[in-house]
């Protein structure tokens, strides 16, 4: 057996068992429980939900995220062992959403960690979800989905994105004679 | 209701009904202790809520204590204007221990310092340097271009919001 029939075959069965961390930040979780249940059933596609993030394959970020949550989800990820994938659920990860000018909530989730398909909508139905798991599986089995590979090719880049957030050392809004805090 | 509204017209405060079930009371910012005093001691046993108003043309912040009497179902609004330059209140810790962490959001949101309470540090916020983010005078989303990088050109050509400028 060659070495890339041999990547056909780990991939196939790599899309038929993802497991699934859903870090539920925002409204969106909402839409994952008749997900999960019997409604929509997306075991039947052999992904379920998954307690820590070292056994999940799949981290699902469901909305806003915040400059503290977003820590945590980047701890998250990299706590998580390849190949692992993320999905961006909602347009808040997109850019932002009805939040894309508040102070605590990031734009593009892309700009921290490698999304590998974002899932439209504000908020997307549970068939968008189950459409991207699909999407997911298809795109594991042909190899595409490379969003981990990616960071760590451009890890230097995703951590200075991450810095810049997370790393603050003076006033973002370089207005001195404002920024005294009359306190 | 009415009978307390009496009461604190005649303790020199200026109160109204708002309705069925809520009135308000305008008290100097030294009286308020006094007023929140007299309203647990008849009744409304329960602090529900501290809320700050900005209201930057009168160069004030606006102070709201939300108290209740379970008893009667009733609400009173103990409201009291401070300056909005180095803004400083007493704490109301004594009354109600509760205040602590609504006095620690109000000065990490809009700079109150409120004196005696000996926790302020901040409390949702992380690493924050800039003006407290409710104040009127910070802009969010000059913050969030700066910080996020949102650009309108990666919105896929759909026009951002309308945004409400206060005016």
């Amino acid at each position: 057996m060659s070495q890339s029939q041999w990547s056909e075959l780990v991939n196939y069965f790599r899309g038929r068992s993802m497991w699934m961390l859903h870090y539920c930040t925002g409204c969106g979780a909402i839409e994952l429980p008749p997900v999960m249940t019997s409604r929509w059933d997306m075991e039947r596609f052999g992904i379920i939900p998954m307690a820590t993030p070292r056994q999940a394959d799949i981290l699902l970020i469901t909305g806003y995220l915040s400059i503290k949550t977003l820590k945590r989800v980047v701890y998250t990820y990299d706590q998580m062992s390849t190949p692992k994938w993320v999905l961006g659920f909602g347009s808040c990860t997109i850019n932002g959403g009805i939040y894309w000018d508040s102070y605590n909530v990031i734009d593009r989730l892309d700009k921290y960690i490698p999304v590998d398909i974002y899932i439209a909508g504000c908020m997307p139905r549970p068939e968008a979800i189950m459409d991207s798991f699909i999407k997911l599986r298809e795109m594991v089995q042909k190899g595409e989905a490379k969003g981990y590979e990616k960071y760590t090719k451009n890890y230097e880049w995703y951590k200075a994105n991450q810095d810049h957030v997370f790393g603050r050392s003076e006033p973002v809004l370089r207005k001195a004679e404002e920024v005294t805090k009359s306190a | 209701m009415l009978k307390y509204v009496k009461t604190l017209n005649s303790m020199g405060l200026k109160a109204r009904p708002l309705g069925d079930w809520e009135f308000e009371v305008l008290t100097p910012k030294e009286r308020v202790a006094e007023t929140l005093s007299y309203l647990k001691g008849s009744g409304f046993e329960t602090f529900i809520h501290l809320m700050c108003v900005d209201w930057i043309d009168d160069g004030e912040f606006e102070l709201v204590y939300n108290v209740e009497s379970y008893g009667e179902a009733i609400q009173a609004l103990v409201k009291t204007r401070i300056p909005r330059e180095k803004p400083s209140m007493m704490t109301m810790m004594n009354l109600w221990g509760l205040c602590q962490v609504y006095e620690r959001e109000i000065h990490e949101f809009f700079g109150i310092k409120f004196e005696g309470n000996p926790n302020l540090e901040q409390f949702f916020l992380e690493n924050w340097m800039d003006l407290p983010p409710l104040r009127k005078d910070f802009d969010t989303k000059e913050f969030s271009e700066e910080l996020f990088g949102f650009k309108e050109d990666e919105s896929h050509g759909i026009k951002a919001p309308e945004r409400i400028e206060y005016k």
